[in-house]
């Protein structure tokens, strides 16, 4: 069964609902859930004057316009959550497990720390998706992040496991100072992606322009990439077969950390396979090419050492 | 005789693996020698030696185009892009250069950009078997 919270009107300063997690909610009665503490601005109140409650279990759906409702699905552990619409700041931050869905927009700190679970945005994500609060040394540390919109600047800052998936186009400084895990941005990358990160991936569909601190490596099919792929595939991201089949350059960076971490660039047109167009050409007689047209150079501006 | 082996680079994996295939074939009729990896061709060369002492082999990197942006020295040409190994190991060393120089010339007629082949200092043994002396 449902467990519904419904805003009955958009507040006027931020509201912030630390509480607001399936787990927590799960066993609570409606009185229970009405007395938990929220701040409106600097007011402490209650969650009874700002949600009409109905319903109970751990699947829980909050409704009406929450983009002022900040912390929502922050720290949970378990359940479903589905935000009926857009959400404020930090949603679904450290949480640990569980679903949180958003049918809306997410704002800025969504999945912030976070540490194991799955978030979901149908819609579009903010700035420091998954990212990194001040002070803290990693960011993300586990779980899933999948937006089917665009994602905005410093996407995986600071990140140490796990995965962000966006279908659109991600903001500048993707995956600054991260650590490991893998940024996919289907969309295309804005500048400066992957600036001082130490190891991870940074994959991308459309043509990039890796930092000066970035050292081409080769063109490739990456093995593991697809199976992220496929898998994001399955929670209903559109990836073309080009991108499942074709070869990406791999630039490995940041030159002034590790240099372990990697960006792969698909390349237009490698798709289908010369070993597809072989096979299709021997099964009509003709001997498959020997060379490729033209050699690269890709070498960046920057000195190796 | 352990530890032979025939390093093939072409500009793709496509002509390094016809190359390695070719290879693979022309040495499977020499007596005397097998190559032990499936089908004859490795897809990830080892070089002797690692960062950790109790690794007594670790990937080469100075001829893994993968690694090429990350290692302080490659071997890797630019404009090639992948690398197999073809390892031998044989009863005598004459199977073994038999072996390896019918690979070298299948190798070279299916598109292979450079072989190569390595004993790492010597750290493979005592047996130096030099490419061009193969195919004079």
């Amino acid at each position: 069964m449902t467990l519904t919270l419904t805003l009955r009107e958009a507040p006027v300063v931020p509201l912030e609902t630390e509480g607001l997690c399936p787990d927590r909610l799960a066993d609570a009665s409606r009185e229970e859930i009405e007395a938990l503490p929220v701040w409106h601005g600097n007011e402490r109140t209650r969650v009874g004057e700002f949600f009409a409650v109905s319903g109970s279990g751990d699947d829980v759906r909050l409704e009406g316009d929450l983009s002022r409702v900040k912390f929502v699905g922050a720290g949970m552990s378990a359940g479903r959550l589905t935000v009926a619409g857009d959400v404020g700041m930090h949603a679904g931050a450290g949480m640990s497990g569980g679903e949180l869905h958003v049918e809306g927009d997410a704002s800025d700190w969504a999945g912030a720390g976070m540490r194991g679970g799955s978030l979901v945005v149908r819609g579009s994500a903010g700035r420091q998706l998954g990212g990194v609060y001040a002070g803290e040394r990693a960011g993300m540390r586990g779980g899933e992040i999948v937006v089917h919109g665009d994602a905005g600047e410093q996407a995986g800052a600071g990140l140490r496991r796990g995965l962000i998936a966006v279908a659109g186009r991600v903001g500048d400084a993707a995956g600054l100072r991260m650590l490991a895990g893998t940024i996919v941005a289907l969309g295309g990358l804005g500048a400066r992606a992957g600036a001082g990160m130490r190891r991870g991936s940074i994959v991308t569909m459309a043509p990039a322009t890796p930092l000066a601190t970035f050292v081409f490596s080769c063109v490739y099919r990456p093995p593991f990439l697809g199976l992220y792929l496929r898998r994001l595939r399955a929670l209903g991201l559109d990836v073309s077969e080009e991108q499942l089949g074709g070869r990406y350059a791999r630039w490995c960076g940041d030159a002034l950390e590790l240099r372990r971490g990697e960006i792969l660039i698909l390349e237009a047109g490698t798709w289908p396979s010369r070993s597809t167009t072989a096979r299709l050409r021997s099964r009509i007689g003709s001997p498959p090419r020997q060379s490729r047209p033209a050699s690269r150079s890709r070498r960046s501006p920057t000195v190796r050492g | 005789v352990a530890g032979g082996n025939l390093i093939m680079l072409a500009r793709d994996a496509e002509s390094a693996l016809r190359a390695a295939e070719a290879a693979a074939t022309a040495m499977r009729t020499v007596e005397g020698m097998i190559m032990p990896f499936p089908g004859g061709i490795a897809r990830s060369g080892s070089k002797v030696g690692s960062r950790y002492g109790s690794l007594p082999a670790s990937t080469n990197d100075v001829l893994c185009p993968t690694l090429r942006g990350q290692v302080e020295h490659t071997d890797v040409p630019p404009d090639v892009e992948s690398v197999f190994e073809i390892v031998i190991d044989g009863l005598a060393l004459e199977p073994v250069r038999e072996g390896m120089r019918r690979g070298l010339l299948a190798a070279a007629d299916a598109g292979a950009s450079h072989v190569t082949a390595g004993n790492y200092g010597g750290s493979l043994g005592p047996f130096h078997i030099h490419l061009h002396e193969l195919v004079r």
